[in-house]
């Protein structure tokens, strides 16, 4: 098991400095576009009528020439004042459809767009003023079919909250390297724009996916697109706030990873995908095995300890506090310091990770004990959420949005 | 690509550098382990030594004093006390230097029992009233770990007790299947308590007990 451990402990290690060398790989240059191209937003909407004002103010408040600029709101059967609301806005389409969820909104709203370039955006989002000019001079490379926002969390609440600002960072910083190095494999709802003409080419959004943005991005890159982020461009989005819709939306996004590695298996150690098909993907899987095997590890190591220092309390009694002393100086000398080696480096290096991704979102460090408890349960739900979604998976439950 | 595959070997020479410098570390460490483990079993050998020669002393010149030898004896068991454990914990993690803890284990083995041995004989000889106990345990068994802190309690409150730790799962000397066999020992923990055996976890007012009743 020791053997195993140290063995895991080196991958990730290696992993890691792999990326952390692609933080000082220079970004390829971007073009310039010589006008400003139509665009146009789509927003899909069930139900949102405490959050769609806001969402269409932020895109007709976009720094971009208005007359450039389509907005689409697809109601997808929405039972509350959604429509209404939409209807009160001059210069926001409004499309109304039987509920067929997301994805066939997204490609009514495709089917009836004007623009050069589609942006979808959440109903329950926002987005910067100028995310729009920032991001879309990268269309000027033609190899370049989606350009995606970096996302953060709006106004965190609760402590699940604010372990998603932290995360969100994080996953904004992930998809720089990852867009460096040609990989990133994720278009969110979140102010991911896509080449119009691409997207109808490969068939626009796949309705029946409950992950239509990874499935797209995947399907975008098979087709020998790329997919870019630009980290001046910032959406905002309203993540969850309670554990168990937390572990709902996770569960989502995980089966819709489980179910689309598989529809797109033949990527995966595929040179033709560059390093996506022969790195990252493959690195992927790794990663979240040895996740989950050195949570369920560590799980079983302080059972184990927190049982021994219960059964000690009960048959020691009084004498267990007794017991308790400084540790002689020769404990030092009994670490396993081959197995702690990667690991505090590894942590090292994460943190130094977490300062770059702080400085890339132009961040002050907020909320510090939500970052300190993330760091101490980040692996731990994660490989519950994985082995929760394995599990449904197997199980064949169904895959529900 | 081409950078790809630079980053590729550069993450995975930084990676070996990392494990060559926990390699050399964990044997640098091992070594230490064993040299500290080594430096003090010497000085308890020098001790025993010593304590052994001053009984020749003066068994042939006579002016025996019990009080210094009882001191010299407890003296000599806590040392012998304190080292055991880090002995047992430093061969576990032992990487290279497996010859050396053989030699190490050994030694502190049979320290023990010619100390526990000396011990009683003092005991007896001079009276001492002093309450010793062999015990008997499994370094895997978590029982017998329990076991051990409660006799470390009383070894550290208790002033007229010393205990004589024995793995009972040693074999690479003779002497414990021996020792074994006289006492009857087929379990872990058996306590030995002023002669008696006492098999299974026991506890502390149990042993202060039985040491009491057989004083």
């Amino acid at each position: 098991m020791a053997l195993l451990l140290i063995i895991l402990m080196y991958l990730s290690l290696f992993i890691t400095f792999y990326w952390i060398q692609v933080i000082f790989v220079k970004d390829s240059k971007i073009g310039k576009l010589k006008t400003f191209p139509k665009v146009t937003v789509a927003i899909p909407a069930y139900n949102e009528e405490s959050g769609i004002a806001q969402t269409i103010s932020s895109v007709l408040s976009l720094d971009y020439p208005k007359n450039k600029l389509e907005i689409i709101v697809v109601d997808d059967g929405s039972t509350d004042k959604t429509r209404e609301i939409v209807a009160g806005f001059k210069n926001v389409r409004l499309i109304t459809q039987r509920q067929a969820g997301k994805a066939a909104a997204l490609n009514n709203a495709l089917r009836n767009s004007n623009g050069e370039f589609f942006a979808c955006l959440d109903a329950d989002s926002r987005v910067e003023k100028d995310a729009l000019k920032n991001l879309i001079h990268h269309f000027s490379d033609k190899e370049v079919a989606s350009v995606i926002a970096a996302i953060k969390v709006e106004k965190p609440e609760t402590l699940w909250g604010k372990f998603q600002w932290h995360e969100y960072l994080m996953s904004a910083f992930a998809r720089r390297l990852m867009s460096r190095v040609n990989s990133l494999n994720m278009t969110p709802g979140v102010f991911s724009f896509y080449r119009k003409e691409v997207l109808s080419s490969v068939g626009g959004f796949d309705e029946k996916n409950i992950t239509e943005d990874f499935e797209i991005a995947m399907r975008l890159h098979k087709n020998g697109y790329k997919v870019k982020i630009e980290n001046k461009s910032v959406g905002y989005t309203n993540a969850p706030q309670k554990f168990s819709s937390l572990v709902k939306q996770r569960e989502r996004w995980a089966r819709g990873y489980i179910y689309n590695g598989f529809k797109y298996k033949e990527m995966f150690f595929n040179k033709k995908y560059g390093i996506l098909g022969t790195f990252h993907l493959p690195v992927t899987l790794l990663t979240l095995g040895i996740l989950m095997f050195t949570s369920i590890f560590t799980i079983f190591k302080l059972t184990n300890f927190m049982l021994n220092a219960l059964f000690d309390i009960i048959e020691l009694k009084t004498l267990f506090f007794r017991l308790i002393e400084i540790p002689n100086w020769l404990f030092i000398l009994t670490l396993d310091y081959i197995l702690y080696l990667p690991i505090i480096i590894g942590f090292g290096l994460a943190l130094y990770s977490f300062y770059k991704a702080r400085g890339l979102a132009r961040e002050k460090l907020r909320y510090p004990f939500a970052f300190i408890a993330y760091l101490a349960y980040f692996g731990f739900f994660h490989s519950y959420v994985w082995l929760r979604s394995i599990t449904k998976e197997i199980a064949k439950a169904k895959r529900i949005w | 690509m081409v950078e790809h595959k630079s980053l590729l070997a550069k993450a995975f020479i930084l990676t070996a550098l990392i494990f060559v410098i926990g390699v050399i570390l964990g044997f640098y460490l091992d070594s230490l382990r064993s040299d500290e483990a080594l430096f003090n079993l010497r000085n308890s050998e020098l001790d025993a030594q010593s304590y052994l020669s001053e009984q020749e002393f003066f068994e042939e010149f006579g002016g025996y004093d019990c009080t210094i030898a009882g001191k010299r004896i407890d003296d000599l068991s806590k040392q012998l006390g304190e080292l055991g454990p880090y002995i047992v914990n430093f061969e576990r993690k032992n990487l290279f230097k497996q010859e050396d803890y053989e030699y190490l284990l050994r030694k502190y083995f049979l320290m023990e029992v010619r100390t526990y041995t000396q011990f009683t004989k003092l005991n007896r000889e001079c009276g001492l009233n002093k309450t010793l106990i062999l015990y008997f345990f499994d370094p895997e068994d978590s029982v017998s770990e329990r076991q051990g802190k409660i006799l470390d309690v009383l070894v550290r409150e208790s002033i007229g007790l010393s205990v004589f730790s024995i793995n009972f799962n040693y074999g690479e000397d003779p002497l414990l299947e021996a020792i074994k066999i006289y006492y009857g020992v087929n379990e872990t923990p058996t306590l030995i308590i002023q002669g008696k055996k006492v098999e299974g976890f026991t506890s502390l007012e149990k042993i202060e007990e039985i040491a009491g009743a057989n004083q």
